[in-house]
């Protein structure tokens, strides 16, 4: 389509996504791997209840959001980092030293609970600042960077609380896991964790449409045409990685609420919430995904899991199956990428003439304008088309 | 698109990372000599000598592996299970007898070459990324270990397990081996054409496609050599333990200590670049902590702290020296998601 | 069948002599060959004795660990009446046999060099806080002069690397070796024996009777027997019992399931068992799935120190809570 058509502006790609009924859109859309774990989720929660009818009441299905809601959360945090290409292994991590912390530090005096939780933020930002600041002015791959922070942040923990975590921080403070709205019709409870999935989630997803998150997918696709057309990538990224360490702050307040203090909650979180985000659609590297398919994956690994559960699958193989399910999970999601998107993929390309465009990026141009702003380099667009199907 | 214009301009950047990985081990083993000596021991005698490279072997198998694997522009997470499986399957076949030591190696060592081949295939035919396809074999094998193995099994004859008690001098048997592998892998990468072939397409897939390269082949040589290094590790591990184990490689935590000895060593974490002189460097630099550490009594969960740290301080001085913004691991300049995924 | 050792607190150890003799590198001997300090008699024992309470019947591979002789031991064991002064329980004992240490006898502050599997676990930071409070109490007395420690972080490779390295630099008196694996170890325990040393293993065992002293607790068995009769006694025939297990493949916890597994299956009771790594997230996912499922009417657990989470989640539940059997809990609330 974009081949002669040298009269049609600047964002042809842009123009294709939006042509169409709604519907016809809705189904592009669920072709797309981000779209895709959506229809995934839904298959899983009718083999679920079809294994175990009372899954599926209201109630219990409120509930599921709710315990579900820490991982989610995390990996809408991972997400961030990742769809800028970079990665955060420290998120478990993080998750261990906020729930180790709510429970030495707040123990049963409920004056503390607020200076405590203003402090494992500050603690979640300064770990994300090092992270970013590492991995962006230090130039060290954020594997190694966030490799090095998980190491460090648990021994550390540990070195400093004797190994042993106690204590129980007060009932009031693990309401915020463990209650809810009480006596609402239909599902008894709304939990919690799940209101706050759910403002977390429409916050992320606002945050992607204004200029911080199109320059995030930006520099995610091509660093170098983000950075030349005028956007802060160091910044931009450090950013990434401070959302994902608060993602973890707030999975560990959850978690101490939903199940108490343990040095094991969040093992493994990091692992975890990259298996969600790959199974979101969105690509290891960055530049592409949506935020909301990498919650969608994060509840299509729970559901997976309970759906072995009720299946009676031994609890040693889940691992095995989790496994097959990703690797095939990325390879399908790859070629649907390729094979789904060639055509977007080729817009690019032509409006590679275009001044926006990566070829554009040897000549920066347009420097005082705000790179995120714009529609101005090809690469933001692409990942914003991709970024809302 | 963007490749023509972002890539060639970094290939320029200076190579000195191997010099200055021994100038940091140098660095370490002048201050463990000192420490060491501050709490009354001598560094160098022929014990402690021994201690530091019996630490280096098992790490030392699985790092040359993962080094292949990272220099063609891949991962893998799937080593610590590797390992586990291999010494398992190997402990169980020669089941204390020394005649069958032969059948126990190759049944072993093969069944890691499939691991491997099937890693490569996955990364290469269905453009999985490395990250993934590897985390994923892995969870598959520890299933498969959780579920088929309860515990220890298998024995390892006394034949078998001199390779892990014998010394030469102050040389372990083991570490010897392990310096092998590492010659024939430096021969591989520095006078064959698949090791040529292997920085190119690891520097840049598609540049090595469309000089002509078979890009597939050096990525699976490279996983199905790297699974072999990891199950070489996981008899060296039966020959010490003298029984298999299910959990011996995540005991070890080899997945990501061995990436991070692979990019101590000065290897870039997106391919390409980097040799296996290095990784040996980087092997040695954490022997000779853990073992100053060992000596100093250091509170165990500190020592995970100080790991950390020295991890990202040595990683951030290489980057430094390296001119220009080194390759980031997947990253996006390329502007082909197929080039992305496959990395 | 081993003769076994008896117990000694660490403490004692110290007091003993050494014999010297540095190892060489390629003392690999067969268990069955190996020879090595057959002292009886000594010292104050602890609770245990007999045995391998811990070890599984061949070469450490078993795919079963159920040992119908073992578990009969330990049955008995559970009502055996401890031996020893009851003024002073942490040196009370059930019937071990005595080992003669008197070939150890020697003056003057010893140093002692103990191989610690891991400190990753509340038990295991209780164990070491105590261990470094009778420190300072022998160093006071001039029994020990120092004890070096060496931590393998639950690996098994960096242990045999540490009892190695005790062997050859470390001047060591006595060895104190808590194995981090039963069979994994033995080699690596039969060479600090063949230094002559006094050998001090306690905790999980090995497979070799060469240590001078083993301390042990009655074993997995016994502590699965109590806690599953305990469900028993309280449930009827038909009920649903939900076992949360921490991690596959360690001797102890297999034990205790084993055992439970036995006396659930015998009284007609269902159980269905998970892994949890110890995750309390884990555990109240599981119990709300299983409630999900249906009613469960009891929890067995292979230690305690999730129990909280499991009772959270029956009440989450809306369910009354059910009995939980599980020992050494760590409940703070």
């Amino acid at each position: 389509m974009s081949t002669g058509t040298t009269t049609v502006d600047r964002a042809p790609g842009l123009l294709a996504e939006r042509q169409g009924s709604p519907l016809q859109r809705l189904a592009r859309t669920l072709g797309t791997p981000g779209g895709a774990v959506f229809i995934l989720c839904g298959v899983l929660l009718a083999a679920v209840v079809a294994a175990n009818p009372n899954f599926g009441e209201p109630g219990s299905l409120i509930r599921f959001i709710g315990r579900t809601a820490p991982i989610a959360i995390a990996a809408m945090g991972q997400y961030f980092v990742i769809v800028s290409g970079e990665f955060d292994l420290s998120m478990g991590s993080v998750v261990t030293m906020q729930v180790v912390i709510s429970g030495n530090l707040i123990g049963q005096d409920e004056s503390r609970i607020l200076p405590v939780m203003l402090l494992m933020v500050a603690l979640g930002i300064l770990v994300g600042l090092v992270n970013g600041l590492a991995t962006t002015l230090l130039r060290v791959p954020s594997f190694i960077v966030t490799l090095g922070t998980m190491l460090a942040l648990s021994g550390l923990v540990l070195y400093l609380t004797g190994g042993a975590a106690t204590g129980n921080p007060v009932d009031s403070f693990r309401q915020i896991g463990r209650g809810g709205i009480r006596d609402v019709p239909v599902v008894d409870i709304i939990p919690y964790p799940a209101i706050i999935l759910v403002a977390l989630a429409v916050g992320a997803v606002l945050l992607m449409r204004r200029p911080y998150g199109r320059t995030l997918i930006a520099a995610g696709d091509n660093p170098e045409a983000t950075h030349l057309a005028g956007a802060p990538v160091w910044w931009v990224k450090t950013r990434a990685f401070i959302l994902s360490s608060l993602a973890a702050t707030v999975a560990g307040i959850i978690l101490v609420g939903y199940a108490g203090v343990h040095p094991s909650v969040g093992r493994g979180y990091e692992f975890t919430a990259i298996t969600a985000v790959v199974l979101g659609g969105v690509v290891l590297g960055g530049g592409r995904g949506w935020v909301l398919s990498a919650a969608a994956g994060a509840f299509a690994l729970e559901l997976l899991f309970t759906l072995l559960n009720f299946l009676g699958v031994a609890s040693t193989w889940r691992d095995t199956v989790q496994g097959v399910i990703i690797i095939l999970a990325v390879a399908a999601a790859g070629k649907a990428w390729r094979a789904g998107l060639r055509p977007r993929r080729r817009d690019p390309a032509t409006t590679a003439q275009s001044p926006g465009s990566p070829a554009g990026a040897t000549t920066p141009h347009t420097p005082g304008s705000p790179a995120g702003e714009t529609t101005g380099p090809t690469p933001p667009v692409q990942g914003t088309t991709t970024g809302e199907n | 698109m963007s490749t023509a214009t972002t890539t060639p301009t970094r290939r320029r950047a200076p190579v000195t990372s191997t010099g200055i990985v021994f100038i940091v081990l140098a660095l370490t083993i002048v201050a463990g000599a000192i420490l060491t000596a501050m709490a009354g021991r001598n560094f160098f005698s022929p014990g402690n000598i021994s201690a530091i490279l019996t630490g280096t072997s098992i790490l030392g198998f699985i790092a040359i592996g993962q080094t292949l694997v990272i220099l063609a522009g891949s991962l893998d997470l799937s080593v610590p299970y590797v390992t586990s499986l291999t010494s398992l399957v190997a402990g169980v076949i020669m089941a204390g007898q020394t005649s069958n030591i032969v059948l126990g190696v190759v049944v072993a060592l093969g069944v890691s070459a499939l691991i491997g081949l099937a890693n490569g295939l996955v990364v290469t035919l269905l453009d999985v990324h490395g990250f993934i396809a590897t985390l994923g074999m892995g969870l598959i094998l520890a299933g498969y270990l959780a579920t088929n193995y309860k515990g220890s099994a298998g024995s390892a004859p006394r034949d078998f397990r001199l390779i892990g008690a014998t010394n030469i001098g102050p040389v372990p048997v083991s570490t010897l081996i392990m310096l092998g592998c590492a010659v024939l892998v430096i021969l591989l990468l520095r006078r064959t054409r698949i090791g040529h072939h292997l920085y190119a397409v690891g520097g840049n897939r598609e540049v090595a496609r469309m000089s002509g390269l078979h890009t597939t082949t050096p990525v699976v040589m490279a996983h199905v050599l790297c699974s072999v290094l990891a199950g070489m590790a996981g008899l060296l591990l039966l020959a010490r333990l003298s029984v298999g184990s299910p959990t011996i490689g995540a005991q070890g935590g080899y997945d990501l200590m061995s990436i991070a000895a692979v990019v101590l060593g000065g290897t870039v974490l997106a391919g390409g670049k980097g040799n296996i002189l290095g990784t040996l460097g980087g092997v040695a630099i954490f022997a000779v902590m853990d073992n100053v550490m060992g000596v100093m009594e250091v509170n165990p969960f500190l020592k995970d702290v100080v790991r950390g740290v020295v991890i990202i301080a040595a990683v951030a001085v290489y980057a430094r020296r390296t001119a220009g913004r080194p390759p980031r691991f997947g990253r996006q300049s390329l502007g082909d998601a197929a080039l992305q995924e496959a990395r | 069948m081993r003769r076994k050792m008896l117990t000694a607190p660490l403490a004692a150890v110290a007091a003993l002599a050494m014999l010297a003799a540095c190892s060489t590198d390629d003392s690999l001997d067969d268990p069955a060959t190996s020879e090595s300090a057959e002292d009886p008699a000594g010292e104050e024992p602890a609770e245990g004795g007999e045995d391998e309470g811990e070890e599984p019947a061949e070469d450490g591979s078993s795919d079963d660990w159920f040992d119908q002789a073992v578990y009969d031991t330990q049955y008995e064991q559970r009502t055996a009446t401890f031996e020893g002064d009851p003024n002073a329980p942490h040196l009370q004992y059930i019937d071990g046999p005595m080992t003669d240490t008197s070939e150890f006898a020697s003056e003057g502050a010893k140093k002692v060099c103990f191989s610690n599997a891991s400190i990753s676990n509340p038990w295991r930071q209780t164990g070491w806080i105590t261990m470094n409070e009778q420190l300072k109490v022998l160093q006071e007395s001039g029994v020990i002069s120092e004890m070096e420690t060496r931590d393998a972080q639950d690996d098994d490779n960096t242990q045999i690397a540490d009892i190695d390295y005790f062997i050859n630099e470390g001047n060591c008196d006595a060895f104190v070796i808590s194995p981090s694996s039963t069979a994994a170890l033995t080699p690596a325990v039969e060479r600090a024996c063949d230094t002559g040393l006094p050998v001090v293993v306690f905790d999980r065992g090995v497979e070799t009777d060469c240590a001078t002293t083993f301390i042990h607790p009655i074993g997995g068995f016994a502590w699965g027997i109590d806690t599953a009769e305990f469900l028993v006694d309280n449930l009827e025939e038909g009920d649903k019992v939900v076992a949360l297990r921490i991690l596959p493949g360690v001797d102890v916890l297999e034990h205790r399931w084993a055992a439970a597994e036995k006396i659930f299956s015998e009284n007609g009771i269902e159980a269905v068992d998970y892994f949890t790594g110890a995750d309390p997230t884990e555990i109240k996912k599981i119990i709300s799935d299983e409630l999900a499922k249906g009613d469960v009417q009891g929890v067995w657990m292979d230690a305690g120190d999730g129990a909280v989470a499991a009772i959270e989640a029956f009440e989450a539940g809306g369910r009354r809570s059910r009995p939980l059997s599980s020992l050494e809990a760590e409940i703070d609330r």
